[in-house]
């Protein structure tokens, strides 16, 4: 059973069409690079996922749970699949510690020491062990990524969704980013990733999907997407390249 | 006659009215301001509410309730005097056969007006608190809700955890007004025989006829009194600052 799989998923903004028919599965342990132009979806089929925004069709199941039932446990699911955001969303008013901790202590209910621990341990993972008792106010911006990277792991989520996790960076500090991202998917874990650093893509992922305005255009293993591009993906490449 | 003899002699007979006034002006602008902010987050609160078309009736309804109610008294708060309000709010409970003069008789200035005018500040405040709450958290950057929300965090946890905290950090500075408002507005209270400090000094006066040494003695300490809060309120504002605590990416959404 996929991890993650996403059906036919439909999604419009005020009558516009956003997400026309999007469909792909995930295994656990893989890491699938999402791609596309500007205003293609990408953001809002992430954001679907992790039930920020609510599909008009389709479906998602999350290990076979269909998590847009009216049942589901909206929280729980969040809390199981999380987000890393372009402009990091740190709490403004908690240092990187608290943080770390919030989410631990209020959705998983673990203790104050064992919430610690481990927001320590996270934050050793991404090298900023130092800064427990920092406000984000006063990091740079690759240290805020990964401070929510951090906060992400804290969760011990199943799956990891980056949406344009290195876009508001300056290029000096898109490579430690870049390299705690090829760290975790090296640890095998799962996640999803919408990036315009093409390369970066193409190294770290084993599945690709091309988004054209709202649909799959391509969809497979990376290697053999990049091999055989649609004419849309390699016009996208073509682009891409130039810039 | 001369007003700086007319000075000495008030302050020196009826100093202890002066400060038992200065006593429940300051009653009534803490409590009126503290009380009035705890309530208005709950009136902000209500003035949020949306009904969504996915929730069910009941609670469309109890959401469409809330906001025309905390919606209304806003208003109506908001858009007439304070003074009035006392008056309506003393005759009101007479008519409901309340007469706040048999609550705590015989005590001078901690009296039953005192507790009535201690409610009217309080509810008063709390409509224009609402205003600057719900200010406040319209001005959090939606991204701190989704980064709350997409960690598991449930609506509550987040408004009360993340963004309420950071709203109430950003609307300090508007706080501190309506404070100081207070300080001077309470003197309005005076028409249901609120013992604050105009009311001290009109007794005096009446009692002396000393008018303009009297109500100068209460504007220099009206006076003192928001200089000074108003640099508390900048100390505070600095030691804040220092902290950068509050200080975040700005932007709705990226464009892309
Ligand atoms: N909340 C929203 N309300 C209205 N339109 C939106 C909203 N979110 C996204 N859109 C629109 O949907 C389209 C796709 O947006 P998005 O998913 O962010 O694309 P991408 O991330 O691929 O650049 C854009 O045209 C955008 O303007
Ligand atoms: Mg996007």
């Amino acid at each position: 059973m996929s991890i993650l799989e996403v059906r036919n998923l439909r999604k419009s903004f005020d009558g516009a069409p956003v997400l026309k028919d999007v469909s792909f599965s995930l295994e656990k342990g893989e890491c699938l690079a999402i791609l596309g132009n500007s205003g293609s979806g990408k953001s809002t089929c992430l954001r679907c996922i992790n039930l920020l925004e609510r599909p008009d069709g389709g479906s998602i199941l999350f290990q076979g749970e269909d998590i847009l039932s009216r049942k589901t446990d909206e929280n729980r699911v969040r809390s199981r699949i999380n987000m890393v955001f372009q402009s990091f969303n740190l709490f403004a008013n908690m240092n990187v510690l608290q943080n770390c901790m919030i989410a631990q202590r209020k959705v998983l209910h673990r203790g104050k020491e064992e919430a610690k621990k481990i927001a320590m341990e996270n934050l050793a993972k991404v090298g900023l062990s130092d800064k427990a008792d920092a406000f984000p106010s006063t990091l740079s911006g690759g240290q805020k990524q990964r401070v929510a990277i951090a906060r992400s792991l804290c969760m011990n989520p199943e799956i990891l969704l980056f949406d344009e996790p290195t876009s508001a960076l300056d290029p000096m500090m898109v490579a430690e980013v870049c390299n705690v991202m090829a760290k975790l998917r090296d640890e095998g874990v799962t996640m999803v990733l919408v990036t315009h650093q093409i390369e970066f893509a193409r190294k770290i992922s084993s599945k690709t999907l091309f988004l054209y305005s709202g649909v799959v255009d391509q969809f497979g293993d990376t290697g053999e997407v990049f091999a055989k591009p649609s004419p849309k993906f390699a016009e996208f490449l073509a682009v891409e390249k130039s810039m | 006659m001369n007003l700086g003899e007319d000075i000495a002699r008030m302050l020196s007979t009826y100093w202890q009215q002066f400060l038992l006034g200065l006593a429940g002006t300051l009653l009534l602008s803490v409590v009126g301001t503290g009380i009035g902010l705890f309530l208005g987050i709950f009136i902000a609160l209500g003035k949020r509410l949306r009904p969504k078309k996915e929730d069910p009736w009941y609670l469309k309804i109890g959401k469409g309730f809330l906001l025309g109610l905390s919606s209304t008294y806003s208003a109506v708060v908001r858009g007439t005097p304070m003074m009035v309000q006392a008056l309506l709010f003393k005759y009101g409970c007479m008519m409901l056969g309340v007469n706040w003069n048999n609550i705590l008789p015989g005590i001078d200035v901690f009296n039953g007006w005192m507790v009535a005018g201690l409610i009217v500040i309080t509810l008063n405040t709390a409509a224009y608190m609402g205003e600057v709450v719900l200010a406040g958290l319209n001005g959090v950057d939606v991204g701190q809700t989704e980064g709350a929300r997409s960690l598991g965090l449930s609506a509550n946890q987040t408004l009360w955890s993340v963004v309420l905290p950071q709203a109430l950090r950003n609307a300090i500075p508007t706080i501190g007004n309506e404070w100081i408002v207070n300080i001077k507005d309470s003197s309005v209270l005076n028409v249901i025989g609120v013992a604050e400090l105009y009311f001290a000094a009109y007794n005096a006066a009446n009692d002396s006829y000393a008018f303009m040494a009297s109500y100068l003695i209460i504007a220099v300490i009206y006076l003192l009194l928001t200089l000074l809060s108003n640099l508390f309120l900048k100390v505070l504002g600095i030691k804040l600052e220092g902290k950068h605590v509050f200080r975040f990416f700005h932007g709705r959404r990226a464009a892309a």
